[in-house]
């Protein structure tokens, strides 16, 4: 078994993002999307975080926010994100990611250098009218003071990192004459051009197929090594999660809805959610028939009353998961859960209805 | 330019219909020797310039009540077998028996068009992508009575109780049916797939990447579905996904493809505890375990580099590019898809002598 660092076992130099109560609403005509209502996590140096979750839960909201890059009409409204600068002059500094301006030159000077992000669909985010060579050279020349020989050279040698077999000849290669893995290889290298501390990957792996999914996987983990950086890893596949992760955050309907490490999460997960998407996975080699949690997400408009999760879930206390609103609570081990049935506050009753449902 | 496939010049004799010999009795269909080339011609002569061969010579019969699982990577030809199936294209060679509800075997593949309707009310195809899949602009009784009204049933009266039912059959609300597709999430769209599928009766579903695109509850939910309708009605389904936990859930058999060609053939449970082809073996150890602790476990089998264009097939075994076990035979002679272990099919030239790693 590979030894899993947890988030309590970490010093507070490695702290590289805090990320408190971070609140980013959108404004729409029918009313405001709370797409991230209070969300905390920390990502330490080196380290990798899985954040997990169904569609539409606030995971890339999330990503977004870190980097500035919330579309109108969404704003980021609370919170803050301690971001500890680790390179050039501001080595040292920590920098409230949330107060600065989207369109800052600190910002800017931040986003690509520090803080790096893939998206899942590489084609939409690489331009199709240039070079390959182009793409990973702008990146570069927006970041570092270097020559264009240099540059270009720097260019070539992310292509070899990421894996691409004769990268010089595939800098003048356009994205349409790549394949999908190959696509990925090459946002990948853009993003790490500047070396960040910091990437940000938002299901990079998920239009592809398991092959190449197993190869970008061990290439995220060897580039990792190499450069110390810690990877934000938004997924909805736990298969994923359990190959890569060190930490997890379970998101539901914009908040956190559990925090622990990812050993525990396979093996002693807490919060019904959690344990309701682990029994929605076929297992290999079990044909137990399949536990997919009732309906389905609700509506950003109709958030449910207490509990969000308290309609769909299995545990439900009625009289109390309808009413209240549980608070993110801390259970010992570097692990945080938001559910009644933990913590000093839960009744007797409470507990007992876990004890039975732990029976069943 | 282009892009047409080869059609093939079929003799009043092929067009009736013959009593073929299948491989078994409880065989709904079967594809033999079955092939699909994409001819791209260009210029005032037509040369050609390139030649996809989606398909070669792929032989497989699928029995009736069973769920057979296609997988293989993008690109490996398992969308077009499917296609060809349900006669969208035009295969270039080979025959497609499938047995009537009479009992009587008919050459689908050399069928005209006219005299196809009746089989393609009994196969019907599932798509993988709910939004791209429904017509904005159609209701969903419309949506899954079109199929109704176009076999005939034209009372309007008729075709909203058979949708109603169909609706519930799938675990959506009849009252639905005059909304639009807008109006669903991606779970429920798929449902109306499913229904729009199930109109008429089928004997056999083809599910073309019918879960991917869905959240992991929604698609537990939709295998479920998937999984009731088998029992309910005698499906037989040919699940065509690149996800192999899917074909484990549910498939009875899975059949192997790889650069258009069957590649490995057996029993899901023998599949996965005893690969026969190194691509199998490849395939099951890419999938992600769901478990922290078997991290590291073992070394990961990983095909080398990418799969190689398919107009421009490597010789030999098509595999042997990426083969970790490539020997000198298998760069020159094609592999025959052979029973190398008892019941199960593999194309390897060292099937025999490979131990190869299960899940």
């Amino acid at each position: 078994m590979q030894p899993t660092r947890t988030g309590s076992s970490a010093h507070m130099s490695d702290v590289l993002l805090q990320v408190q109560d971070l609140q980013t609403h959108f404004f729409l005509r029918d009313g405001v999307v709370k797409a991230v209502d209070g969300v905390d996590f920390t990502i330490h140096r080196g380290q990798t975080l899985c954040v997990v979750g169904e569609s539409g839960c606030g995971k890339s909201a999330t990503a977004h926010s870190i980097l500035q890059l919330v579309d109108e009409p969404g704003r980021i409204v609370g919170g803050q994100m301690l971001l500890h600068r680790s390179a050039g002059q501001a080595k040292g500094e920590v920098v409230d990611l949330a107060a600065l301006k989207p369109k800052g030159k600190e910002m800017l000077d931040i986003r690509g250098r520090e803080i790096a992000m893939v998206f899942q669909e590489p084609m939409t985010s690489l331009s199709p009218v240039h070079t390959v060579g182009d793409q990973v050279k702008e990146a570069i020349r927006l970041h570092l003071p270097l020559d264009e020989k240099d540059i270009h050279e720097r260019a070539i040698e992310m292509l070899d990192r990421v894996r691409i077999p004769n990268p010089s000849r595939h800098m003048s290669s356009y994205t349409f004459q790549l394949s999908g893995g190959m696509r990925q290889r090459v946002s990948l290298a853009a993003a790490l051009s500047c070396e960040p501390a910091l990437l940000i990957a938002d299901e990079p792996t998920t239009a592809l197929d398991v092959t190449t999914q197993a190869q970008i996987l061990d290439l995220f983990a060897e580039l990792q090594e190499e450069l110390n950086m810690a990877i934000m890893f938004i997924t909805h596949d736990l298969g994923v999660v359990a190959a890569i992760a060190d930490d997890v955050v379970v998101m539901y309907l914009g908040t956190v809805a559990e925090r622990t490490d990812v050993d525990s999460l396979f093996h002693k997960p807490l919060h019904p959610y959690t344990k309701a998407l682990l029994q929605s996975v076929p297992k290999p080699g079990v044909k137990t028939r399949l536990a997919p949690i009732r309906g389905g997400v609700p509506s950003p408009f109709e958030r449910p009353s207490g509990c969000a999760f308290h309609p769909r879930c299995d545990s439900f206390l009625p009289g109390k998961c309808d009413l209240i609103d549980p608070a993110l609570i801390d259970v010992g081990d570097g692990r945080d859960v938001r559910c009644l049935l933990y913590g000093e506050e839960a009744s007797a009753d409470a507990q007992q209805a876990h004890r039975a449902d732990g029976d069943r | 330019m282009h892009n047409k496939p080869i059609v093939p010049t079929a003799t009043a004799e092929q067009e009736r219909s013959l009593s073929v010999p299948m491989s078994g009795d409880d065989v709904l269909l079967e594809v033999k020797d079955l092939s699909m080339h994409f001819v791209t011609r260009k210029g005032l002569r037509a040369h050609v310039v390139s030649n996809v061969r989606a398909l070669e010579n792929v032989t497989l019969a699928i029995r009736e009540g069973e769920a057979l699982g296609l997988v293989g990577e993008t690109g490996c030809g398992k969308t077009t077998l499917g296609r060809c199936i349900v006669r969208a294209y035009e295969p270039t060679a080979g025959q497609i028996l499938y047995r009537q509800r009479d009992g009587a075997v008919v050459d689908v593949a050399q069928l005209r068009k006219k005299k196809l309707k009746p089989y393609q009310g009994e196969v019907r195809l599932v798509f993988q992508d709910p939004y791209s899949s429904l017509n904005p602009r159609m209701t969903l009784l419309e949506i899954i009575g079109e199929p109704l009204l176009m076999h005939g049933m034209s009372s309007r009266h008729d075709r909203e109780d058979k949708v109603s039912e169909l609706l519930s059959k799938v675990g959506l609300r009849p009252e639905f049916m005059r909304r639009y597709p807008h109006a669903f999430s991606g779970g429920q769209r798929q449902r109306v797939s499913i229904a729009r599928a199930l109109a008429l009766d089928p004997r056999m579903v083809i599910a073309d990447e019918a879960v991917s695109a869905l959240d992991v509850s929604v698609r537990a939910q939709i295998l479920n579905l998937l999984e009731d309708l088998q029992a309910e009605s005698q499906l037989t389904y040919l699940m065509i996904t690149h996800d192999l936990s899917v074909v484990d859930y549910l498939c009875q058999r899975v059949a192997v493809m790889y650069l258009g060609r069957v590649v490995e053939l057996a029993d899901t449970q023998q599949v996965y505890n005893n690969p026969q082809h190194p691509y199998t073996e490849a395939l099951l150890s890419a999938i992600p375990k769901p478990d922290p602790r078997l991290r590291n476990s073992r070394p990961r089998i990983t095909a080398r580099g990418e799969m190689p264009d398919a107009s421009n097939a490597p010789s030999g075994c098509p595999f042997h590019t990426r083969c970790a076990y490539v020997k000198e035979v298998c760069q020159t002679e094609v592999p025959p898809l052979r029973e190398t272990a008892r019941g199960q099919w593999a194309a390897c030239h060292r099937a025999e002598e490979l131990a190869l790693t299960p899940i």
